[in-house]
């Protein structure tokens, strides 16, 4: 579970980073100055543009709420698997197996 | 520079752009599917998975939006492309008019040429059509 729990986390990290990426290509698409003329394509042009940043924007924003809530979840199953070591530690120390005075019960 | 048919190496431009933006969606969806096998590892993690496999496939949808959208750019960069060549023509045709050479088959030509410059721009917006409703969604 150990393993699960760096993968997760590792993964978490690569959400940040996919999540940077796409902040960072927003704000280049938003640098570039289109200039489509006075024909009935500029209006579309722009609006393309414009949609495309909010659109990655938005992913971003999503991605990176996903990584911290994977964060947390291999936190959380890392203080499981910390609980279960200390369990089978008990178990394995005579008189002092669940509900023993170690256990806390 | 502004005219009827713009600049259309800026157009190209933002086609580049948002071709490599849907590389960096495809980036995007391949590290949530793999956050999602990870959190299907983990204890109570099945449901988490599954709304990240929802998000890959609405990830795969944007890139491709994204693709089709630069496509539809880079027709548009080649349109404008056409379009000066033709705006060209018509300045030609219209000054020849003012000289009073062949002067009424010139102005036609020039309305023509302005005609077909405004079909093409016409052409260009219902193309971006698809993509721009798709990125709204």
């Amino acid at each position: 579970m150990m393993t699960d729990q760096r993968e997760a986390a590792a993964a978490a990290q690569q959400l940040r980073h996919s999540a940077a990426a796409l902040r960072a290509r927003a704000e280049r698409l938003l640098a570039v100055a289109p200039d489509a003329g006075t024909g009935p394509a500029a209006g579309p042009v722009l609006d393309v543009q414009a949609a495309a940043v909010r659109a990655l924007l938005r992913q971003a924003d999503e991605l990176t709420a996903t990584a911290e809530q994977l964060a947390v979840a291999a936190d959380r199953a890392g203080v499981v698997e910390v609980d279960l070591t200390r369990r089978v530690l008990r178990l394995a120390r005579p008189g002092e197996g669940a509900g023993g005075p170690a256990d806390g019960a | 520079m502004t005219g009827l048919a713009g600049d259309p190496a800026s157009v190209s431009a933002l086609a580049a752009e948002l071709a490599g933006a849907a590389e960096d969606v495809t980036g995007a969806r391949a590290a949530v599917l793999a956050a999602g096998a990870s959190l299907a590892a983990l204890p109570g993690g099945a449901a988490g998975a599954d709304a990240l496999a929802d998000r890959g496939h609405r990830l795969a949808v944007l890139a491709e939006t994204l693709r089709d959208a630069a496509g539809a750019l880079q027709g548009c960069a080649a349109g404008l492309q056409q379009a000066r060549a033709v705006e060209r023509l018509a300045a030609d045709a219209a000054s020849r008019a003012a000289g009073d050479v062949q002067a009424q088959e010139a102005a036609a030509l020039a309305a023509a040429a302005r005609e077909e410059a405004g079909a093409a721009g016409r052409r260009l917006a219902a193309r971006l059509a698809a993509p721009l409703a798709a990125l709204h969604r």
